[in-house]
């Protein structure tokens, strides 16, 4: 199925020119990196401050609503940068190993990301009202950033897919 | 003794051939390079935005420089180690690369608006800290730096699609 797909996007308008216009490739992956430069700035900053290491000057849902519309933008960015750029990647793209984890990973980092900003968004004390939740957050926030470390590294593995999974792929 | 011979002795230590030889050193050298230029982009980003006078205008600009200064510099000295070690794999080959040389140049552009900002503009900044809009010098620092990094970002990639092996 993942080989339809595939094939389905190398027929668009894009493919080409993603394929074969190195100028094309490299601007469009640079967008794509300096949208993921802002999340992952932006989950930095609200993940030291539910630690308590940064920002206290800042309530962390403040920290929070200052920094998700942020993400959220950036990851639109992301996302659409990141398909134009899949209708040329042939093997690179969805059948490539590298890409479930990649997948994996930002799905991880887009879930948590998302609990973290709607608890605090209903209520700006929820990771502070018990030692638990305290504890939770601590969890959470390190992990959020985390997984979006992951995907930033798994995009970029998608380049070595033949070191990480010989002799399969 | 010539910049060529420089980067000869640079691709011939030890430490090239071990990012040379092992097939995980530089996909995970790069990896954290990647990451790391995020974090310099993303911080540097934010203070740029607020100097434009785009973002956080609700946010004293020396207080937000506090915040994220210390990501920068940190993220800064990974990205530079980890792009020093990525760079002795094939010295001679990005040395002689466009693109790479691109790079250098709009990170120097860069480094010399950060330090003319900071020894002339950021002298009066007790003056337009919490202001909106904020000086035309200060505008004007933000916006060249959003623009220099950028072409760090888009050039760094474009290393990687252009650079080949040279005999040099």
């Amino acid at each position: 199925m993942l080989h339809d797909i595939q094939a389905w996007l190398e027929t668009w308008p894009t493919a080409a020119p993603v394929r074969d216009v190195v100028s094309v490739k490299a601007l469009l992956e640079s967008l794509h990196i300096l949208s993921n430069a802002v999340i992952l700035f932006s989950i930095g900053m609200i993940t030291l401050r539910l630690m308590g290491l940064a920002g206290r000057s800042q309530s962390a849902a403040g920290m929070t609503q200052r920094f998700a519309p942020w993400v959220w933008s950036a990851l639109a960015v992301t996302a659409i940068t990141g398909l134009v750029l899949l209708t040329g990647a042939g093997r690179r793209g969805l059948e490539n190993p590298m890409f479930a984890v990649k997948v994996a990973a930002m799905a991880l980092a887009v879930g948590a990301t998302a609990i973290l900003q709607l608890t605090l968004s209903r209520n700006a004390a929820f990771w502070e009202l018990s030692p638990a939740r305290r504890a939770g957050a601590r969890v959470l926030a390190p992990l959020c950033f985390l997984a979006w470390i992951a995907t930033v590294c798994a995009g970029r593995w998608l380049a070595y897919s033949s070191a990480f999974f010989p002799p399969a792929y | 003794m010539a910049l060529s011979d420089i980067i000869e002795a640079i691709g011939n230590n030890p430490v090239a051939e071990f990012v040379q030889v092992n097939q995980y050193a530089f996909p995970v050298l790069e990896a954290a390079h990647v990451v790391a230029i995020m974090l310099v982009v993303g911080s540097i980003f934010m203070l740029d935005l607020r100097l434009v006078g785009v973002s956080s205008r609700n946010h004293a600009v020396t207080r937000l420089s506090a915040e994220v200064l210390p990501w920068t510099w940190t993220a800064f000295a990974v990205a530079a180690v980890t792009g020093a070690l990525l760079f002795t794999s094939q010295a001679g080959a990005y040395a002689q690369n466009l693109q790479f040389q691109l790079k250098l140049a709009l990170m120097a552009a860069a480094g010399l608006n950060m330090l003319l900002f900071h020894f002339i503009t950021w002298r009066s900044v007790d003056a337009w800290n919490t202001a909106t809009p904020t000086p035309p010098a200060a505008k004007l620092a933000g916006l060249l730096s959003l623009v220099f990094w950028i072409g760090v970002v888009v050039c760094g990639r474009w290393v990687g699609w252009t650079v080949s092996a040279a005999p040099f």
